[in-house]
């Protein structure tokens, strides 16, 4: 009977196995097949999509969202077999942020790495979502901040990516559970007038959305004073730009 | 050469602490001694080795760009892995006479899974890397343990897994305090290319135990008709005091693995720019308990049973739960986790303890080890996953009063269900191990 048991597990295990190294090939997440060797120039693809000139600011995570981090050498000349449509973007044009290191707003301090990025409808960044703190992978929490509290100096690299919230701030915000759930952003406005919002009790609602509704959020709970839940109700972005 | 070598690893070793010759066999031969050293010596690389593999993982995966998604299925694929590994795993290392070489060899995939980790962070070679991971640590588990019982003999045992555990938990440390440094001053990548290095002094710690393995093996070696070892396997795994025990270790997981995340977690939240250290404390102080405890108790199992060992550990948990649920202040966390340090003593040593005790001379320990090793395995992976719902549910305190009703079921079956295993000297000991 213990044999049974055993084997059954085995069983599961290759069928697991199997499915996951025939899965680089598929539409994996983005990360999991990109971060490959940084060798990779993965140079096309993000072609397709010139970025709004508008907000010059931005583009950078478009168009990083979609193509590799780590590329961190301009397509150099593409060859003869490349589509038309190329564009060669410098590092300090767009550059990788994910998995990155976020710093604190005097940039020294390393508050965490973003994780995640939240985007609208229409593909642009609405919020990141950073892990924070924890000792070895220890202890460490997810929180969602607005994406317009993110300053990137693609050039500096002491600071590449620096967030505009001190670290009890940081602190008090509610935990980002996961993508099914509505986040809970930290604002830029509320920030500063609320210096040290209270860490919501504000567990999110949502009886385990889980597998039923892969994107439909539950009912949001009352949000926290600081934090706003991230529906697909968006609330018109703009206000200032970063940086 | 084998003057030199056994020069080396002696101070080493006893810088740990006095109780030098923890051996009750009166034979005291160079040989045996330098074997006692090489595997105390062994334990804290191999301890050292494994620290690299824990939940840092997911901080180096994401610092190389990796989704949650992905990470998480890396994760789930190793310890799904480590599962399916236990039992198959444990037969494979009651056939393999050579528990030294089974040894080297999961040594070596550690060495080769960290390389994978290090220099190609793809997701191929990151599954293949948790998938040589997880089934190398199910081998690699038995054969000290077999390891121990082979040097040590039956009734050393206790004292024994009581240095094994001692060494462990100062590898733990090394390790914990090596890799933090290199993940924070060099690289999360570096951690890796150490962890590979570390093997080497694995091995060679390794070498210096070569010659002491064989003698138990011997009498456990008669070859049976196939119809008859089934049945024998099947006798030493549906033992009762197996399954009492192996439930009463599944209990323990259930009720202990969570309490650590869940508490840094909350540090992570109230405590500042301190947090880090707070937990790192936290982790590293229940090492040095089990360091400066685990060779009293290996003796006191000797000396007064397994049943007194395993309550005084198992008790633990429910105070340990509670003291989390009311107290918040940083310094006392911190000083709730030697409760930890003693159940972490207590249960690493009893598991291979008992589990000798019961089936030590079968020809199936590491069969016998690797079933608990699963229900452990399935005790921990549940404890996360039940924890963080009523976490989310509940908040923070009463998944606590959980852990601690959990905590009390398991002492209350140790209490009323487990036997005393202890074979008592004189009488088992029947083969001669001097």
């Amino acid at each position: 009977m213990m044999r049974g048991r055993s084997s059954l597990l085995v069983g599961v295990a290759v069928a697991l196995v199997l499915g996951a190294v025939g899965a680089p090939a598929d539409p994996l997440p983005e990360g999991a097949a990109a971060p490959s060797a940084p060798d990779v120039a993965t140079p096309p693809d993000k072609a397709p999509q010139p970025p709004v000139m508008d907000q010059s600011d931005v583009p950078p995570v478009a168009a990083k969202d979609a193509a590799s981090p780590e590329s961190q050498k301009p397509p150099a000349d593409a060859s003869a077999a490349a589509p038309k449509n190329v564009e060669a973007m410098t590092p300090s044009q767009a550059f990788s942020v994910l998995g990155k290191k976020v710093h604190g707003p005097d940039a020294k301090e390393v508050f965490g790495s973003i994780i995640d990025i939240l985007v609208d409808d229409q593909g642009r960044p609405r919020a990141a979502i950073i892990d924070f703190g924890g000792f070895l992978g220890v202890g460490s929490r997810k929180i969602a901040v607005d994406w317009q509290l993110m300053k990137f100096h693609p050039t500096d690299p002491a600071a590449q990516i620096v967030l505009d919230l001190d670290r009890s701030q940081i602190q008090a915000a509610p935990e980002y559970k996961d993508p099914t759930q509505p986040a809970e952003v930290v604002e830029p406005a509320l920030v500063g007038a609320s210096a040290p919002a209270v860490p919501g009790a504000v567990t999110a609602p949502a009886d385990q959305a889980g597998t039923a509704s892969p994107t439909g959020p539950a009912p949001p709970a009352t949000p926290p004073p600081s934090a706003t839940p991230l529906d697909t109700a968006a609330q018109p972005d703009a206000e200032k730009h970063p940086n | 050469m084998l003057k030199s070598t056994l020069t080396e690893p002696a101070p080493a070793a006893s810088a740990g602490k006095p109780g030098g010759k923890a051996r009750s066999d009166a034979k005291a031969g160079a040989q045996e001694r330098r074997a006692g050293f090489g595997l105390d010596l062994l334990n804290l690389w191999v301890a050292n080795i494994q620290t690299g593999f824990g939940p840092f993982v997911a901080v180096y995966l994401t610092s190389q760009g990796w989704t949650q998604t992905a990470i998480g299925l890396a994760l789930s694929l190793g310890t799904l892995t480590a599962m399916a590994s236990q039992l198959p795993a444990g037969a494979l290392v009651d056939a393999i006479r050579s528990k030294g070489r089974v040894a080297a060899f999961s040594i070596a995939t550690f060495a080769a899974s960290a390389l994978l980790f290090a220099l190609w962070p793809v997701s191929l070679s990151i599954y293949s890397a948790e998938i040589l991971h997880g089934f190398s640590s199910c081998t690699l588990g038995p054969a000290l343990a077999a390891l121990s019982l082979a040097i040590a003999g039956q009734a050393g045992l206790g004292r024994r897994l009581g240095r094994n555990a001692r060494f462990a938990s100062i590898g733990n440390g090394i390790g914990a305090a090596l890799m933090g440094a290199c993940g924070y001053y060099i690289s999360e990548r570096s951690v890796f290319f150490m962890t590979a290095a570390l093997t080497l002094p694995a091995i060679y710690a390794l070498r210096q135990l070569g010659h002491v393995e064989l003698p138990v093996r011997a009498q456990a070696e008669k070859d049976r008709k196939p119809r008859e070892k089934l049945r024998q396997i099947v006798q030493v795994l549906a033992d009762r005091r197996l399954l009492i025990f192996a439930a009463c270790a599944a209990l323990f997981t259930l009720s202990d693995s969570a309490m650590l995340p869940i508490v840094a977690g909350a540090l992570t939240k109230r405590v500042g720019a301190d947090a880090s250290l707070v937990i790192a404390a936290c982790i590293v102080l229940p090492q040095l308990v089990v360091a400066t405890l685990s060779p009293w108790m290996g003796s006191l199992a000797e000396t007064h049973g397994r049943r007194l060992v395993l309550l005084l550990g198992f008790s633990t948990l429910p105070i340990r739960a509670l003291l989390f649920a009311l107290v918040t202040d940083p310094t006392l966390v911190v000083a709730v986790q030697i409760l930890n340090g003693i159940a972490s003593a207590a249960f690493l040593i009893m598991v291979p303890l008992v589990t000798a005790d019961i089936a030590g001379r079968s020809g199936h320990f590491n069969l016998a080890l690797g079933f608990v090793g699963f229900t452990i395995g399935i005790g921990g992976m549940s404890s996360t996953t039940v924890a963080g719902w009523v976490a989310d549910h509940y908040g923070d305190a009463a998944t606590f009063v959980f852990l601690a009703a959990v905590g009390l079921a398991a002492t209350a079956v140790v209490w009323f269900a487990m036997p005393e295993t202890n074979p008592g000297r004189p009488k088992t000991e029947a083969r001669p191990k001097e």
